[in-house]
């Protein structure tokens, strides 16, 4: 069919030939549940993607709890980066409410603080560590440091009882890093070793919540 | 394996000893005729034994001493690297295999434990304190040669763990003072005077480099070693930076020249065995060397600490929106006093 507005490529001669309607019954191997186009036997959602969130939570309160003093091995089994997303966007909202923009920088500060502390671990110990658990253990323990950037916002963290929270939060962090790091490298001797890189780490971050 | 990585010291192990055996998994001959960083290295470069060389050529071994030369050069390291290769290759194959692969070199520099930190700490701040300045050597397990002793059990060895964190704790702490001081805290001062320092720092171990190999003496030390000893510097930088937020600035300044002075004795004392040791014809020139380092421990103390901004705290309004840089607007001038000719775009 021609007309002016379109040049058509409708060709009658050759629609019986070229167009073939797709299959209509579905593959005989799986049931397909027809409601929901799933098929029967796939696992849910979240079990697929890998988000467990018992799991988050239970790091989350490891986390937490300031008093900690050892960690289990089965808290850091699997690497879980939802969470750290999570904590990061969070730190930028929060951050956001109190006037400032900084995600770019949360952004380039985590990967910078993820890439340095990797090399690190993997060169202080002997075991090595992959570059997931290290941000999973890393995003974990930034959790104190967003509940600093929301005491930032209707508290201003710019005076001396502020500076004294900040380092309390920093060496809160820190401490639980280290901890979580100890566990997953079977490191002995090397506890301040460990913690104090991970307490520059916060530290860049509370610079961010802080000023 | 750990603390086995060690530099080797050629005065010992080759010309004074009529005993010294090449190891047989050494790198073998092509790699040093092909090489043309070979005859760069002076007499500190081993010479391969001749005929059939031993063990497999790693194809990555290769890329990995060309990238590298000046510390590849030592014999130790290319062992090290042949030994690396071998092994781990076999065992991961991974992502740590080749990050054993690439870096064991630096496992070294980073083999510290708590109690070498503290008394680095104390001696970087205070030399007075160290009795021996000799670094240990110790017999290497493996190969039965003499090699330097790692951190953990020599603390006179240099590693790179204090200056790492002594950068990182300037940074922040340059930020922190941005913050308190002059309330100017925006995160592209972390970026800026992370570059500065960097800079800094591999600038003069370059120029030592060249200096050690202008006034031609037998021990040239890797570069690594050098640049970890003018990393030591960030340590009296953050203890100078430290009592200058704490007091004031007349407070910080005697306080960076007599930090700077104490730098200047800790790194001439570490260098002077095998800078002055046999030199007669070139022995003022040495001096003149070592001179011009502590003076130069002074220009670099003050240069990083003036880094930080110390003007007075500026008034705090409140929460306000941090901006990123605007610049000025032009003038307005008498013909267009709104400025519509000149500031057509204001954010």
């Amino acid at each position: 069919m021609e007309n002016d507005f379109f040049t058509s490529t409708f060709d009658q001669d050759q629609d019986q030939t070229q167009f073939q309607a797709p299959p209509v019954q579905p593959s005989m191997d799986r049931k397909v549940n027809i409601w929901t186009g799933r098929f029967e036997d796939e696992s849910p959602l979240l079990e697929e993607l890998g988000i467990s969130f018992s799991n988050i939570t239970q790091r989350t309160v490891l986390v937490l709890n300031p008093i900690q003093k050892e960690a289990t091995l089965d808290v850091i089994q699997d690497v879980d980066l939802t969470g750290p997303v999570i904590f990061c966007l969070v730190f930028g909202v929060f951050l956001l409410m109190a006037g400032k923009v900084h995600f770019g920088y949360i952004y380039g500060m985590g990967v910078i603080a993820c890439c340095a502390m990797w090399m690190l671990l993997n060169l202080m110990s002997r075991t090595g560590i992959d570059m997931g658990r290290t941000a999973s253990i890393l995003g974990y323990c930034l959790l104190p440091i967003v509940l600093l950037a929301g005491l930032g916002i209707v508290f201003p963290l710019n005076n001396t009882i502020g500076y004294i929270i900040t380092f309390g939060v920093v060496l809160w962090c820190s401490k639980a890093a280290s901890l979580m790091f100890i566990t997953a490298l079977q490191l002995r001797d090397q506890t301040i070793l460990i913690m104090y890189p991970a307490g520059l780490i916060y530290a860049c971050f509370a610079l961010l919540a802080l000023f | 394996m750990q603390g086995n990585w060690t530099p080797d010291d050629p005065q010992y192990a080759q010309h004074g000893n009529p005993s010294y055996q090449e190891p047989e998994y050494y790198y073998d001959n092509s790699q040093t005729v092909n090489n043309p960083y070979a005859q760069s290295a002076g007499d500190f470069s081993p010479q391969p034994p001749m005929g059939q060389h031993q063990g497999t050529q790693d194809p990555n071994e290769q890329l990995f001493s060309e990238t590298f030369d000046s510390y590849t050069q030592d014999p130790v390291t290319g062992m090290a690297v042949k030994y690396g290769a071998q092994m781990m290759g076999e065992k991961f194959g991974d992502v740590h295999g080749r990050f054993n692969l690439y870096l064991s070199f630096l496992k070294y520099y980073f083999d510290v434990d708590t109690a070498y930190v503290a008394k680095k700490l104390s001696i970087i701040l205070a030399p007075f304190s160290n009795k021996s300045w000799k670094r240990m050597r110790v017999q290497d397990d493996t190969t039965g040669e003499l090699a330097f002793a790692s951190p953990r059990d020599d603390v006179n060895a240099p590693d790179l763990y204090i200056p790492l964190m002594a950068f990182v704790t300037l940074v922040v702490l340059v930020g922190f003072s941005m913050g308190v001081l002059s309330d100017k805290f925006h995160p592209e001062v972390l970026g800026t005077t992370a570059s500065s320092a960097i800079i800094c720092i591999v600038i003069e171990s370059v120029l030592l480099k060249l200096g050690f190999y202008l006034i031609s003496t037998d021990f040239v030390p890797p570069f690594l070693d050098i640049l970890a000893y003018c990393g030591y510097i960030f340590v009296s930088v953050v203890v100078n930076l430290s009592v200058g937020m704490v007091f004031n600035s007349l407070v910080y300044h005697i306080c960076t020249i007599f930090s700077s002075f104490m730098i200047g004795i800790f790194l001439v004392r570490s260098m002077r065995d095998f800078l002055l040791a046999p030199g007669d014809m070139g022995n003022k020139r040495r001096q003149i060397f070592l001179v011009v380092i502590v003076v130069a421990q002074i220009f670099l103390a003050w240069f990083m600490g003036s880094l930080a901004d110390w003007s007075t705290h500026a008034d705090f309004d409140g929460m306000r929106m941090r901006e990123a840089y605007i610049p000025p607007l032009d003038p307005i001038t008498a013909d267009d006093p709104e400025g519509i000719l000149t500031n057509t775009a204001v954010l």
